[in-house]
């Protein structure tokens, strides 16, 4: 069975977004809402194309893609976490520590595999066990508890990196951040492929219905016996381990680990799963919106920004974008 | 009659007020009228438009046309449109700041709470008080308002409602979590709030609650006035006919049967003082247990079914379960379906179909870890048809259904596993008669097979419809367990408030107890 894919997906990609009104209509109102956000991004694309010469050039629009592939892996762990009610403020902080775990490997007789495979154990253990059991066990606010990582961990990079920006050299991790494979950036295909990992598990697997059902009413879940603890563990696994994804591509990019890498991704990432339409209220949202997100936001700047507009304008006009998005959605609602 | 304006401009008129909800007409050309001086009742189906009707009455919603006046001059259009014109909705689920206590919620937004611009806590306090008496003893004015039971936080909502000084009073499905003296003291409040001239709206499914208090009362069917007169023997008769059609039949109580026994609990103590030396129900068996708000119904029920931990032993056919697992108790084959259908039951933002496949371990709904698309809409739809589930769209959101309609997803949910034992905590509340039957009847189906069900109900009426023994809580002990062919609601009244008269003469305990 290819399950995977199947025409009847709840939140996957539409059928690449036909305009034939009818169709729309019969869609699901997410799938709905997605196609519209698609095609006005579609739009946007395809509208600043005559004007802006860099949107008709391929290599450029690639590099950007390749530049956002690692903030786009974020938001996707990210999108778990708030399906399931929560928010993870430490991803940039554990994308930055990630490049700290490998400064502490490298060139030290690990193979280049063992050394990825350990950073991302430890990114993973941060988010489900140190994350996971506080917000369960302890029962402690995950705002507050991610918080603290947000300040520890960049912290720790400091201290291992001795405050300095430190050169790193991985042959891997230099391969995994500016290759190409037939042509294509190599942090897209990695992007690729935790989405669409990700997808699956979140839209083809019993566990990723439960997330679903925890965000929606984790007493409900709770006492139809869902595992919710275990749920809510893997989720904040999910994301940390995914900005340890996007530590390794962070590094391998700038060539060395920086102690101020990573912050200030977190909200980036944050802004693009809330625009691609997953709910703070949880148990609603979708891996597809996340992406659109990413997509939106870049190409909005970039066409911001090469047609002028000075850079500091930038963060403005993305957070009323974002104003306008939700408070759309809320009045539709109403 | 003196004042003849009263008499002839109504407190609240509707004229022609429709309201659509996307592709649904909730309200189609409704024209009503609700003299000052007299108790309306609002009756009609879960989805007959009643609590539509309510909300814009309150200011809560705008109608898509038409208008609402109040005392013929007001529009209402918003909340605060109402509240001046001095409309007040109660609703049906507290609205309460839960950490103060019960004087400060009721003052909260009286002029009596402060002078100048400083707090005064000791005339707010004495204000409360006032509109607290009759209603709930003294005592209470000190709580904090979120450590009260429900029926009790309920009574705070009226309390905090009368301190507003309304002219109108809404109250959506008051009773449905009162207590039985709850229920007198609210009665006793509407009479006096009528004949000081007041204007009461009840939206209620409890057709009986409506026949005593009201002097006219309203059908709503699919949206539209159906009957709109005063209450008479005649109208009643009218009424009757009208809504009860679907009213569930008795079912015939079976007594001493020798199923084995499926469900036993013994020893279980704690848990603000529950204290049940032993409880058995047989497989086929409808045990009803019974007790006012705070008798520890509800703990037992969750105690039962693995929800919160307790002392003492729970066995499902001989297994062990560990108490405060729900877990251990879902694999030992025990369903829950808990008291508070939005907070612990229903996803909301959810489909149907995912409501009706939480927690659901058939082996058609997966391939390993992998979900099986075709399993899962098979099993909703089989469920959605068998449980008649409306609309029977299993891709529908459930918080969309109404009322009836997700408790009938829940209880669909709690039973499809075939489980060997179902604790349901007042599994027909808030829901109309229709909805109440087809839960009944599958209650009733489930224990037909063999299933023990363990059903909490504040009704006791419904507990002799249902049930085959009744069992009786008082102060977090069992006080009466007999089959219900052997004893009365009266002696079951009695026993619930703590009676320790004999069965015999439980009526004039009863009238001193209620006084």
């Amino acid at each position: 069975m290819t399950a995977v894919t199947a025409p009847d997906a709840p939140a996957g990609p539409s059928g690449s977004g036909n305009p034939v009104l009818d169709r729309v209509r019969a869609l699901p109102p997410t799938m709905r809402q997605q196609t519209l956000f698609g095609l006005i991004l579609l739009a946007m694309f395809v509208g600043s194309m005559p004007f802006v010469a860099q949107m008709r050039d391929a290599d450029y629009l690639m590099l950007q893609l390749a530049t956002y592939s690692a903030v786009l892996v974020m938001a996707l762990g990210q999108t778990f976490v708030v399906l399931q009610v929560g928010f993870d403020l430490s991803t940039g902080a554990v994308q930055g520590f990630t490049g700290g775990l490998v400064y502490l490997l490298v060139g030290r007789g690990f193979t280049d595999g063992l050394m990825i495979v350990g950073c991302l154990v430890a990114a993973t253990a941060i988010g489900a066990v140190v994350h996971g059991l506080l917000i369960t066990r302890a029962r402690m606010n995950y705002f507050i508890v991610t918080l603290a990582t947000y300040t520890i961990l960049p912290s720790l990079l400091r201290v291992i990196l001795d405050g300095a920006s430190k050169p790193v050299h991985s042959p891997a991790l230099d391969t995994l951040a500016n290759g190409e494979v037939l042509g294509i950036r190599t942090p897209i295909i990695v992007a690729a492929v935790v989405f669409a990992v990700l997808w699956v598990v979140l839209n083809r697997t019993v566990f990723g219905r439960n997330v679903y059902a925890v965000g929606s009413n984790r007493e409900a879940a709770r006492l139809a016996g869902l595992p919710v603890t275990a749920i809510t563990m893997a989720c904040y696994g999910i994301c940390s381990l995914c900005a340890g994804i996007a530590g390794l591509l962070l590094l391998g990019n700038l060539g060395a680990a920086d102690p101020s890498a990573g912050i200030g991704n977190e909200f980036f990432a944050l802004t693009a799963v809330l625009l691609g339409g997953t709910r703070f209220s949880g148990g609603q949202g979708s891996l597809f919106g996340t992406l659109l997100g990413i997509l939106f936001l870049v190409v909005l700047a970039n066409i911001l920004l090469l047609s002028g507009m000075p850079q500091f304008w930038i963060g403005a006009v993305q957070g009323v974008v974002l104003l306008v998005a939700v408070g759309i959605d809320r009045a539709r609602r109403d | 009659m003196d004042a003849l304006g009263l008499r002839t401009t109504p407190a609240l008129q509707v004229e022609s007020v429709s309201r659509r909800f996307g592709p649904t007409l909730a309200l189609d050309g409704v024209d009503l009228a609700f003299v000052p001086g007299r108790v309306s009742a609002v009756v009609g189906a879960n989805g007959s438009g009643k609590s539509t009707l309510l909300r814009i009455l309150a200011g809560l919603l705008p109608p898509t046309s038409g208008q609402v006046l109040a005392f013929g001059s007001h529009p209402v259009r918003s909340v605060h449109h109402a509240l001046d014109a001095g409309v007040v909705l109660v609703p049906q689920e507290p609205t309460l700041a839960g950490h103060l206590t019960v004087w400060q919620n009721v003052s909260l937004v009286s002029p009596a709470r402060r002078s100048g611009i400083f707090l005064n806590d000791r005339r707010a306090r004495r204000f409360a008080a006032e509109h607290v008496a009759g209603l709930l003893p003294e005592g209470v004015l000190d709580r904090p308002t979120g450590s009260l039971s429900k029926s009790s936080r309920q009574l705070v909502q009226l309390a905090a409602a009368m301190a507003r000084d309304p002219q109108v009073l809404l109250l959506d499905e008051p009773t449905a979590v009162l207590d039985e003296d709850g229920v007198v003291a609210l009665h006793a409040l509407v009479r006096s709030f009528r004949e000081r001239g007041g204007t009461v709206l009840i939206v209620s499914h409890r057709l009986k609650d409506v026949l005593e208090l009201a002097d006219d009362v309203v059908v709503l069917r699919n949206g539209r006035v159906q009957l709109d007169c005063a209450v008479t023997p005649q109208s009643e008769r009218e009424i009757v006919a009208l809504l009860s059609a679907d009213e569930g039949v008795e079912r015939e109580h079976r007594t001493g049967t020798d199923a084995p026994v499926v469900l036993r609990a013994t020893g279980i103590r704690g848990w603000r003082g529950l204290d049940v030396p032993e409880l058995t129900v047989r497989a086929g068996e409808i045990v009803g247990i019974a007790g006012q708000s705070g008798s520890g119904r509800s703990r037992l029920a969750a105690a039962l079914a693995g929800s919160h931990a307790v002392e003492g032993t729970v066995e499902v056919a001989g297994t062990e379960i560990r108490t405060g697992s729900i877990r251990s108790a879902r694999a030992a084959g025990v369903a829950y379906v808990p008291e508070d259908r939005h907070a612990a039951a229903i996803m909301g933002n959810q489909s149907v179909e995912a409501n009706l496949l939480l927690g659901q371990d058939d082996p058609a709904l997966r391939t390993g870890p992998f979900r099986s698309r075709r399993g899962e809409r098979r099993v909703g739809r089989e469920l959605v048809t068998s449980y008649d589930i409306r609309p029977p769209l299993p891709d529908k959101q459930a918080g969309l259904l109404s009322g009836g309609n997700q408790q009938k997803v829940v209880v669909a949910r709690a039973l499809a596993g075939r489980p060997q034992v179902v604790v349901a905590d007042e599994p027909t509340q808030g829901v109309d008669a229709s909805a109440r039957a087809a839960i009944h009847e599958a209650l009733a189906a489930a224990a037909a097979e063999g299933t023990a069900v363990v059903a909490v109900c504040s009704e006791f009426e419904e507990i002799f419809a249902l049930a085959d023994r009744i069992v009786v809580l008082y102060d977090g002990r069992v006080v009466l367990d007999r089959p219900c062919a052997a004893t009365t609601p009266d002696e079951v009244l009695a026993a619930s408030l703590g009676s320790s008269a004999s069965p015999d003469a439980p009526t004039d305990q009863l009238e001193e107890v209620l006084a």
